[in-house]
């Protein structure tokens, strides 16, 4: 095996992964406090995709790129990141809280809904067709890069990777060190007991969703960044991919959905390359199969007790 | 009052939120090889000038509409208050009469006739399509809605049967009525594997089990016989019967063309469909499928066998879903992989959740109304196709909320469905 | 909640005591269950009628539309052809292409007063490229009763499409699909205005290794019915030349991440590669391979040949090689349709003239036969030369057209030229 392309397969594995791990980071933390699966967390990650190109283009429109790739980059990505949290926020407000007491299955098929609609509602508002990253920002990225024997690395792929490693780690501080994070943690923990002791449940739960949101939203313009454009329809396969690494890890289990976010990065790159890209979303699949069925609570999570 | 300035709160935030990505469009500027951003003004004069027009214009056909839907509820409730021993009575009860079951039976075959005789080929085409769909919601009735298994990748099942034919045509020159068996065997098979692991996981998680299995069914299909469609040829389909006979020719002027013939078909096959679920329901299977579906502790506690019934819940529906698929196939004269994809698992479950999970004709009225009406509207509103999705998922959200039994539902179903009311809120 | 239930039992409560008769126990059971003391089946007791009244319901408010649908089907004056491509997603430019010069042909021939005094309108039908998408839209320019069909483009979605076509017996004439198997099957009323891969792919092959004079050779494909058929006939006559290819794969039609396989390609250290398949994925494969640092040039086919491959692409598509027809600039005979196509809609892409060519084909065989039946038409088409915008053309007996014209193209500058051009200049 030419060992240079594979550790060129294996870093453009780590990027792709740090960007399912921060997306696989929504739905665990939803997870664990809701307990259930937010299906349309995929959309989401699509939506903020849409916004950072919408808002780039903006920028070009307003003739402010000359502020520089990386000041156009950051407000491209801020403007994404609300965007997709007042979409997440609105959408635990309409679809799931008045199902919070319902039968396990009703918010999932909820989910199913929103994500159903979302999809079709950005393929009118925008385009059925791709939908190109604005290659005056990313181009320069790509043609700056190193070679490490035969392997070669671009500075887009160490960008993606250090602004992943960033998030995650606020995310992580957010968590564990503030009132905010201890309220989380507590709710995830036992709900009514959460409330009871006094902690604002309903606020603490949009608080997630925003939060969980925007991380997607980021992840979600660093990959249309990395792949040079995207589609209304990413969320679905995109979301399956974050899903499986959120539960590899340990659904309801922070730590767990970063770790699998890479390994999962890893799978698909690796699988895509001794394979071919067609058995790249099999691969995804049958792990994400595995793990329920072998060991649902993935690597680091704890023992899932009701099985009913 | 609040209530209503909630609503209208919400209705300007979406507003707002959903405005950027309605609004503004990234173009491509030839000349500087950028994007630009453009203000999309044609939507908005739209928005704020013919939509409004077009409202005006329309104004007969709300009226209609809501004539239509007053009618019906002023027909039941007069009925109700009229007759009120005989609303009470249960008509299920009058099915079991062979005399009411003949009577169906032969106004059906005389509405079949007549449809046939007088009916454009189009809205053949659309009867077609959506008996094909009420027979496949009627199948997934059966997990979901009667035993409570949330089986999201039942388009998989549809692909094997539908692939089973393909391939048995392309191979072996198998016909439509050759592989109907085949497809159910290899199907109900398939089921059986794909519950054997699955039943003991919890809801949320047998359904991403589901999902995976009805898309790794797909990629299978795509990477190894191919993305490009496997066509069937024509004496393979389902025949077209055209006679010389004078009774034949008194009922069928011009004969029965494929696509008639095809109705025929699946007509029955709903008829067979109704038939059998309706001998599941009231069977032992059905009841323990219902107590399973409520609590499954306490029916296994009552000697329920719940791992079997699970595994036949399975497995009879993916052989449903199999024979279905053939025709679907057969109908369609050819069989590519995208037919078989998470948007229509989609579909047909917004069925079954529409129609009402659990009963009986739910998943008719679900096929009816999320097919047959956009169809029939098309004329009118040439728009509504592209945006069913947004319809069907916005419906899907707002019967969870407010209607979970579904349209055809019981008041049992729906307490059941929005469980622990006692709790208190936070 | 408990609070609030409780004035409504009360209520039903008294109600029922009112009505009841005097000797029966309170009953506890809702109002609908009054008259029916059985035992009910669980989860499929209580509302029964109201099921069956909503179902009525639906069904009558469905029945109602279908009568109107019936009711106001007119005779049809105007002579309908339909236009089948993709209109709307990531194949949109060269189906809208196709469909302009349909429409520069039609406007024509209605300012000419169209044919025996009728007007003549375009049907359009988007399938979206879609092998699955394809029988749908079949079915419904069929049963629109159009006179022929102008389309589809990809092969993999005519191939299916003819199926229904010819059953029909609908003249179907395609104005870009180019796997030999579109007419292989020997469909009377199949026909193509542009050539065939097993033309194009051998023009190609002859290019790499007698004028380019590659040694190392990958290629790929996208797994439709064009583009594997396409890079398999190029990769015969490679073969046929001694050269075997040092890579052969295929990538899924909806991917938009290659840099797993062009990291392989690159490996292989080709002199050219070769992609069977269409711009919307050209155009990321060749900016992907040149961030990943794979510098040879690539080869194509037709379905390359649009503006979005390099507005995608940049400088990424310089030197990139197409097989395509005959440059339409440089015929004196497509002057006239370029100039009224230049003035209506712009600058033209690769399909226009196809199209028009088609439709006129079409029309011109509807006018001089005087009228739309398939076998006159087919038997017309079958015996005449037209004289097209690209010169005379004949069909042969499969439906193919008799000469062929497969000519090299390069991108040079970010526009597509005559590789006779570019060889001049040097």
């Amino acid at each position: 095996m030419n060992l240079g392309v594979e550790l060129e397969t294996i870093i453009g594995g780590i990027s792709r992964g740090a960007i399912y791990a921060l997306v696989a980071i929504g739905y665990t933390m939803v997870y664990g406090i809701l307990g259930m699966i937010n299906f349309a967390h995929g959309e989401i990650y699509m939506l903020g995709m849409f916004a950072g190109i919408i808002m780039l283009a903006v920028l070009t429109t307003l003739g402010l790129t000359a502020l520089g790739i990386a000041v156009c980059l950051v407000i491209g990505l801020l403007a994404a990141m609300v965007l997709a949290a007042a979409f997440g926020f609105s959408n635990e407000r309409i679809a799931y809280r008045p199902l919070r007491r319902a039968h396990t299955l009703a918010p999932l098929i909820s989910a199913i809904g929103v994500s159903t609609f979302l999809q079709n509602f950005v393929m009118n508002a925008q385009t059925k067709d791709k939908l190109d990253f604005p290659r005056a920002f990313s181009e320069p990225l790509w043609n700056i890069g190193w070679n490490i024997g035969s392997a070669h690395i671009a500075l887009i792929q160490v960008i993606v990777l250090v602004m992943a490693v960033v998030l995650m780690a606020g995310l992580h501080l957010f968590v564990a060190h503030t009132k905010l994070g201890k309220a989380m943690r507590a709710c995830a923990q036992d709900k009514t007991m959460a409330g009871l002791v006094g902690i604002p449940v309903d606020r603490v739960i949009s608080v997630t969703f925003i939060i969980g949101s925007a991380l997607a939203a980021a992840a979600g313009l660093m990959a249309a960044m990395y792949n040079g454009q995207t589609r209304f329809d990413v969320g679905y396969t995109a979301g399956i991919a974050a899903f499986t690494a959120a539960v590899l890890g340990g659904i309801g289990n922070i730590p767990g959905a970063m770790l699998g976010g890479f390994l999962i990065g890893l799978v698909e790159d690796l699988t895509a390359y001794h394979l071919g890209a067609d058995w790249k979303q099999v691969a995804v699949f049958v792990v994400l199969m595995t793990v329920l069925i072998v060991r649902p609570r993935g690597l680091l999570g704890e023992r899932v007790a009701d099985k009913v | 009052m609040n209530n209503g300035r909630r609503i209208v709160a919400w209705f300007f935030w979406l507003a707002l939120i959903a405005s950027p990505l309605v609004f503004v469009r990234p173009v491509y500027d030839w000349a500087n090889g950028t994007w630009r951003a453009e203000f999309r003004a044609d939507r908005w004069q739209m928005l704020w000038h013919e939509a409004p027009m077009w409202l005006v214009r329309h104004w007969t056909d709300f009226l209609t509409a809501a004539g239509l839907i007053a009618a019906g509820v002023a027909i039941s409730w007069g009925w109700r208050r009229a007759r009120p021993k005989l609303a009470a009575a249960t008509p299920w009860r009058a099915l079991d009469d062979w005399r009411t079951q003949l009577l169906g039976f032969v106004g059906i075959v005389m509405m079949l006739v007549l449809v046939c005789r007088h009916v454009g080929d189009t809205e053949i085409e659309w009867a077609v399509m959506a008996c094909t769909y009420m027979v496949l919601a009627m199948g997934l009735n059966l997990t979901v809605g009667m035993t409570g298994l949330l089986v999201l990748g039942y388009a998989g099942f549809v692909a094997i049967g539908a692939y089973t034919f393909a391939v048995l045509h392309t191979q072996f020159g198998a016909s439509f009525w050759m592989a109907l068996a085949p497809a159910a065997v290899i199907g109900g098979a398939l089921g059986f594997l794909l519950g054997l692991p699955s039943i003991r996981l919890r809801g949320d998680y047998l359904a991403i089990v589901t999902l995976g299995f009805g898309e790794t069914v797909r990629f299978l299909i795509k990477n190894v016989i191919g993305e490009q469609s496997l066509v069937i040829a024509r004496d393979a389909r389902v025949p077209s019967l055209m006679s010389e006979n004078v009774a034949w020719r008194w009922l069928f002027p011009d004969g029965l063309s494929r696509l008639k013939t095809e109705l025929w078909v699946v007509a029955v096959g709903v008829l067979l469909s109704l038939w059998l679920v309706r001998n599941l329901m009231l069977s032992r299977i059905g009841r323990a499928w219902i107590a399973i579906r409520e609590d499954e502790t306490a029916a296994a506690a009552m000697g329920i066998p719940a791992v079997r019934l699970k595994l036949l819940a399975f497995t009879l529906s993916a052989a449903w879903a199999a024979v279905a698929g053939v025709f679907y196939v057969a109908h369609n004269t050819s069989a590519n992989p995208e037919m078989f994809g998470f948007s229509e698992s989609v579909l047909i479950l917004s069925m079954v959740v529409l129609g009402g999970m659990g009963s009986l004709w739910g998943p008719v009225a679900g096929a009816l109304v999320l097919y047959f009406v956009p169809e029939l509207l098309r004329d009118r509103f040439p728009l509504l196709l592209s945006y069913r999705p947004m319809m069907v998922g916005a419906l899907m959200v707002a019967m969870m909320i407010y209607r979970p039994q579904g349209l055809l539902g019981t008041l049992r179903r729906k307490i059941e469905l929005t469980a622990d009311e006692e709790e208190t809120g936070s | 909640m408990s609070a609030e239930q409780s004035p409504k039992l009360h209520e039903r409560r008294s109600q029922t005591a009112a009505t009841a008769k005097p000797q029966q126990p309170i009953n506890l059971k809702s109002s609908s269950e009054q008259g029916n003391n059985r035992p009910r089946l669980s989860g499929y007791g209580g509302n029964d009628m109201k099921q069956t009244r909503l179902f009525l319901v639906l069904a009558s408010v469905t029945i109602v539309l279908l009568a109107g649908t019936i009711s106001s089907a007119p005779a049809a004056e105007p002579i309908r052809i339909g236009a089948a491509a993709p209109f709307t997603g990531s194949q949109t430019r060269m189906g809208t292409d196709m469909l302009q010069g349909v429409e520069v042909a039609v406007a024509e021939w209605n300012a000419r007063g169209g044919i025996g005094g009728r007007p003549i309108e375009i049907v359009q039908g988007d399938d979206e490229a879609s092998p699955k998408q394809a029988p749908i839209i079949a079915r419904e320019l069929v049963g629109r009763k159009v006179a022929g069909v102008i389309g589809h483009f990809n092969s993999g979605c005519v191939i299916p499409a003819s199926e229904i076509y010819d059953e029909a017996r609908v003249v179907m004439i395609t104005p870009s699909a180019t796997n030999p198997k579109v007419t292989d099957r020997g469909y009377k009323g199949v026909f193509r205005v542009c050539g065939r891969d097993d033309q194009q792919g051998g023009v190609g092959g002859r290019f790499a290794v007698d004028v380019l004079k590659v040694k190392r050779v990958a290629i790929l494909h996208d797994k439709t019915t064009y583009g594997q058929g396409l890079a398999d006939e190029f990769k015969k006559a490679i073969e046929a030349r001694g050269i075997k290819p040092v890579y052969y794969a295929g990538v899924p039609q909806q991917e938009l991440d290659f840099r797993a396989i062009i990291t392989a390609i690159r490996e292989t250290k080709p002199d050219l590669w070769y992609f069977g398949g269409v711009y919307d994925q050209g155009g990321p494969l060749l900016t992907q391979a040149r961030q990943a640092g794979l510098i040879a040039p690539l080869m194509g086919g037709d379905a390359l040949t649009d503006q979005e491959l390099i507005k995608t692409a940049g400088k990424a598509a310089e030197g990139t090689y197409m097989t395509f027809g005959p440059d339409p600039e440089q015929l004196p005979s497509a002057k006239a349709f370029l100039v009224t196509y230049h003035a209506k809609y712009g600058s033209h892409g690769p399909y226009a003239i196809y199209g028009y060519n088609a439709a006129n084909i079409l029309l011109e065989a509807i006018a001089k036969t005087g009228s739309t039946d398939f076998d006159k038409l087919t038997d017309y088409l079958h015996t005449h030369e037209f004289q097209t915008a690209m010169g005379p053309l004949r069909f042969d007996k499969k439906g193919d057209i008799t000469s062929s014209y497969y000519v090299m193209w390069i991108v040079k500058n970010g526009k597509f030229v005559l590789y006779e051009e570019v060889k001049k200049l040097q």
